[in-house]
């Protein structure tokens, strides 16, 4: 049996139109295989969450670029559990300082990717972890 | 240690790409006949002479030395009001507001959209009271100020300079980038410049407005009116940056020419901002190039007749995405060759990135490195003293040349589509962008376009040199949204609905231009994200893009 393509929604909330890491990861993803819905920049928190239900995603990828990243991924993750998404796995990337990652990760956040990372790093961890 | 191997193949290394980063193919070495068909007089001219291909001022740096405007916003009204003053005691004349999200957003500082986002990489500025905090003891009539924002933020600035007693007349202003401003921005919520009918929307139009206050009314303000550098850094190349700019330079001439004002008094005051890329050569000559394509189109297409509307001049921002977060300080020597093609280049203003910017929020050290590297260029490198010293390179000649065919055929071929709105409308312009970010990404992943410290020379990560990280101060952000409640409990509410409601009947019902509503709006204390919103609702839109907040009156 065909095993099902890994399904990814990317995108990035509120305030904060730098999309140029977003871009490129989103190709990555495709390119390695994986079926990838962009929202673009400047999505609503309720937007993204009724694209991981309605598009029965496995992975939600999210960037920052403006500072609010701790606080957007508190509320967004909240919505996750609310909605019983808990399952899907949440990585995010962009310019974060180092201190914030462990809190990030606290809540749920199962990656961080920092600038430069590999696209290869980033589409194998998540060609690794989707769906477990 | 390398492999033996390795280092022998390092000692006969060599050039292997002859391909500038927009693409184009270029020889080992340049002759007289590269330059043969240039003509001096009609073509470069000297500084200050139509086409402005060397400056667009005779004496150039001689006359003037470029502005260094580093970025800079932070946290509340009053705590940047006080680094305002720190910066003009350091002898900074130039100074640059950078709004928060919420604030360019239109978004109040107290809704949930906005949680951790107040007063976060740039200044959060709601009402005309912020303004007028943050303007408290500043001389106004004599700084440079450039505010990256919303037509809300500058028309309340206006407002908090007459209150102080300054004619706006003599404020220097340079307009920042002019958000919404519906063919100069790449806006991440759609419906700020089209309406899903296709329509362009009552947002868009405010812009317009205002830009066409701007250029009647203030004479020494600079429209800045498009962030080319946006394009840049959304991926586009040099070819892309000024072919983008001319062609939504042209809709916005149309535009205003179309309302009425004159074509000198449109060209003596745009003044775009670009960007300074990696390939040295070709951001110096992109910039020579774009100074003849204005003058040339000011002239000839549109009839300007004072020469002072034919100089095309424009501030830089060093591009920060070419920074990266290994080996930081080597973003140090990435930064000053970009300042150098800006200089070389002719540029007005210099904003160069800190080199910890891919890391968080520039720490006062690296901003103060980013401010000195501005100053060794400017008085220890002697590059300043000649204008325009690389004119009459036959490499430099002959790719300037070459750039200006190449941007001239993307601009026919927006023209012919319909023109740039259509251009957008159709996500053309996105997808040449997409198209150039992924090609230069999937060159830095096969390492044929070297990034150092990443697909070459990279190091350990524990070897590596770890920046000391800036953390914002926020301690006063709650206390200002305890004020800002406050001030919205106590305004005269009656006053506040009917200048809103004005507001939206007269965009409603009537083609006025909208700048004097607004400013009665802001007047009478309607905060930006309220009139924003009913700006929103003339479009049947949510008053509230985040979908947190009715209408409240």
């Amino acid at each position: 049996m065909e095993r099902k393509k890994v399904k990814v929604i990317t995108g990035k909330i509120g305030l904060d139109d730098h999309y140029r890491g977003i871009i490129s990861v989103t190709d990555a993803l495709r390119n390695a295989g994986m079926e990838v819905v962009y929202l673009g920049a400047g999505q609503r928190f309720d937007t993204v969450i009724k694209a991981v239900i309605q598009e029965d995603a496995d992975v939600v990828g999210l960037s920052f670029l403006c500072g609010g990243h701790v606080e957007i991924m508190r509320r967004f993750m909240n919505l996750m559990r609310e909605n019983r998404l808990e399952q899907i796995l949440v990585v995010i990337g962009g310019v974060i300082p180092d201190q914030d990652i462990p809190r990030l990760k606290e809540l749920g956040v199962a990656e961080v990717f920092l600038p430069g990372a590999p696209l290869k790093d980033i589409t194998d961890y998540v060609s690794r972890n989707a769906g477990r | 240690m390398a492999e033996l191997s390795e280092i022998a193949q390092m000692y006969f290394e060599k050039v292997t790409d002859f391909t500038t980063a927009s693409g184009i193919k270029v020889k080992g070495f340049y002759r007289p006949e590269d330059v043969q068909g240039i003509d001096y007089d009609r073509d470069i001219a000297d500084p200050g002479q139509y086409p402005f291909t060397r400056g667009h001022h005779k004496d150039m740096y001689r006359g003037k030395l470029w502005n260094i405007r580093e970025i800079s916003g932070l946290s509340t009204p009053r705590a940047f009001n006080k680094r305002l003053k720190f910066l003009l005691e350091q002898g900074q004349g130039a100074l640059d507001w950078e709004m928060d999200g919420p604030t360019l957003y239109g978004i109040e500082p107290d809704q949930p959209m906005a949680a951790g986002q107040v007063g976060v990489v740039g200044i959060s500025l709601h009402t005309l009271h912020d303004v007028e905090e943050l303007c408290e003891g500043l001389p106004l009539d004599q700084i440079s100020l450039s505010m990256a924002s919303g037509p809300w933020v500058q028309q309340a600035y206006v407002l908090g300079a007459k209150r102080r007693g300054y004619d706006p007349k003599q404020l220097r202003v340079v307009g920042g980038h002019l958000h919404y401003y519906f063919p100069g921005c790449l806006p991440s919520i759609p419906e700020y410049l089209f309406l899903p009918n296709g329509q362009i929307s009552t947002l868009c139009r405010w812009a317009n407005d205002w830009l066409e206050h701007v250029l009647i009314n203030f004479p020494r303000w600079n429209a800045w009116f498009i962030s080319a550098y946006d394009y840049r850094e959304a991926g586009g190349n040099a070819i892309h940056e000024i072919a983008f700019t001319m062609a939504c330079a042209k809709e916005m001439i149309r535009e205003m020419l179309r309302r009425g004002v004159d074509i000198n008094t449109i060209g003596r005051k745009l003044s775009p901002v670009f960007s300074c890329d990696r390939d040295f050569f070709e951001e110096i000559a992109k910039l020579r190039a774009a100074r003849r394509l204005w003058a040339r189109m000011m002239k000839e297409e549109f009839g300007a007749t004072d020469s002072q509307a034919m100089r095309l001049r424009f501030h830089i921002d060093v591009a920060g995405s070419n920074y990266t977060r290994q080996q930081p300080l080597v973003n140090l020597a990435r930064g000053t060759l970009g300042a150098l093609a800006a200089v070389l280049g002719g540029c007005m203003g210099i904003q160069l990135p800190s080199y910890d910017e891919a890391w968080a929020t520039p720490t006062e050290e690296a901003v103060r490195l980013a401010i000195r590297t501005q100053q060794v260029i400017r008085y220890e490198s002697g590059v300043a003293r000649v204008a325009d010293p690389l004119a009459g390179s036959y490499y430099v000649e002959s790719l300037t040349n070459e750039l200006e065919e190449k941007i001239k055929s993307m601009e026919e071929k927006i023209e012919e589509m319909g023109g740039w709105i259509v251009a957008l409308q159709r996500n053309w312009v996105e997808k040449e962008l997409r198209k150039s970010l992924l090609d230069v990404q999937s060159k830095n992943e096969r390492g044929e376009r070297v990034v150092l410290g990443v697909n070459r020379f990279a190091i350990p990560p524990e070897e590596d040199f770890k920046p000391e990280i800036y953390t914002p101060d926020r301690s006063d952000v709650e206390a200002y949204l305890d004020e800002y409640s406050e001030f919205k409990e106590r305004r005269d509410k009656k006053k506040v609905k009917e200048s809103l409601e004005n507001l939206r009947k007269i965009a409603e019902d009537t083609q006025d231009n909208l700048t004097p509503h607004v400013f009665d709006a802001i007047e009478a204390n309607a905060t930006f994200g309220e009139i924003i919103g009913v700006l929103r609702m003339v479009d049947g839109l949510d008053y509230d893009w985040a979908g947190e907040r009715e209408y409240p009156f």
